[in-house]
């Protein structure tokens, strides 16, 4: 991939792909998600998770599957308000890069 | 290297972090290997990358983007720990070496250095008995001129007795002051060197068994 994507970018991604998981979701399935639209490390994911956790936007809580416990995080109020936040910014902030990308006159 | 193996080192490449971190982040990546299933195990080991990275990244989160500086002087600190362990070590290595090759050497100077203690205590057990000698004739002579002092100033010049007395007292007086000097030998000298001996003989032994 030709651009980077920073901390903050990332976070909005990880957030967007728990919260469209009502029941929550886990680590492995969020980082095929994710993987899906962008190439990173598996590694990558790990601490972004643990950041939205910390910062409270998600939480973690274990679910029994098959014998064993497997960490789900859903989102929180928070994280959906965060969430909306980066939404608009993205949406303001990709718009602006796509109009200067091709040309075109900011109205 | 296998998912087990991963972990294990995973582990220990955060041992620096909070206990709570550490279990947190195994018991995530624990996971994400259960979740893909064994036949996906080689995949991801390879696209984890090394356990150093995983580390890395984690603690990058933790710490911010001064973690390598932080994971370098750890790291640092532990070589030279280690080195001067080492060296240590070597330096011991060394002296055992020049102790054993000087052998004939240092049982010669060892030697010279107990005979001269010996000869010292020796000699001053001598001057103790010397001593000894002397007060005794210094008891007798004086206890002697008191008693003819006595009968001089009844039977003969009186004066002549009071200075045989005085005489007598004198000698009485530097018999006592010997017997402060044999005490002083006896009691402290030579002990002492007895002590010192004594140290010097089980030094050896006991360097060697710290060495072992």
């Amino acid at each position: 991939m030709t651009f980077g994507i920073g901390a903050a970018l990332l976070d909005a991604i990880v957030l967007a792909v728990v919260s469209k998981e009502t029941e929550g979701t886990y680590g492995y399935k969020i980082t095929q998600d994710v993987r899906r639209a962008i190439d990173i490390s598996e590694s990558t994911l790990y601490p972004v998770l643990r950041r939205l956790q910390k910062n409270q936007y998600l939480i973690a809580y274990d679910v029994e599957c098959g014998g064993r416990n497997r960490r789900y995080y859903k989102h929180t109020k928070a994280g959906a308000v965060k969430l909306e936040e980066y939404k608009r910014e993205w949406t303001d902030y990709s718009t602006k890069i796509s109009s200067l990308l091709s040309g075109e006159e900011q109205s | 290297m296998n998912r087990e193996e991963f972990l294990r080192q995973l582990e220990k490449l955060l041992s620096d972090i909070p206990e709570c971190e550490r279990r947190e982040a195994i018991e995530y990546y624990q996971n994400y290997f259960e979740d893909a299933g064994p036949e996906m195990e080689e995949k991801i080991i390879e696209e984890l990358g090394s356990p150093q990275e995983v580390a890395a990244s984690i603690k990058k989160n933790l710490f911010g983007e001064d973690y390598k500086e932080y994971d370098f002087i750890n790291e640092k600190k532990m070589q030279e720990s280690y080195g001067r362990q080492e060296g240590m070590i070597t330096r011991r290595m060394m002296v055992v070496i020049i102790v054993v090759l000087t052998f004939p050497l240092w049982v010669g100077i060892a030697g010279g250095a107990f005979g001269i203690l010996v000869g010292g205590i020796a000699a001053a057990f001598g001057v103790a008995v010397a001593f000894l000698a002397v007060v005794i004739a210094l008891l007798i002579v004086g206890f002697l001129l008191i008693g003819i002092g006595f009968a001089n100033i009844f039977t003969g010049l009186p004066a002549v007795g009071l200075i045989l007395i005085s005489v007598g007292m004198f000698l009485l007086a530097f018999a006592v002051l010997g017997c402060i000097v044999i005490g002083w030998i006896f009691g402290s000298v030579i002990p002492w060197a007895l002590r010192t001996v004594v140290r010097l003989c089980k030094k050896p032994f006991q360097k060697r068994g710290a060495l072992i």
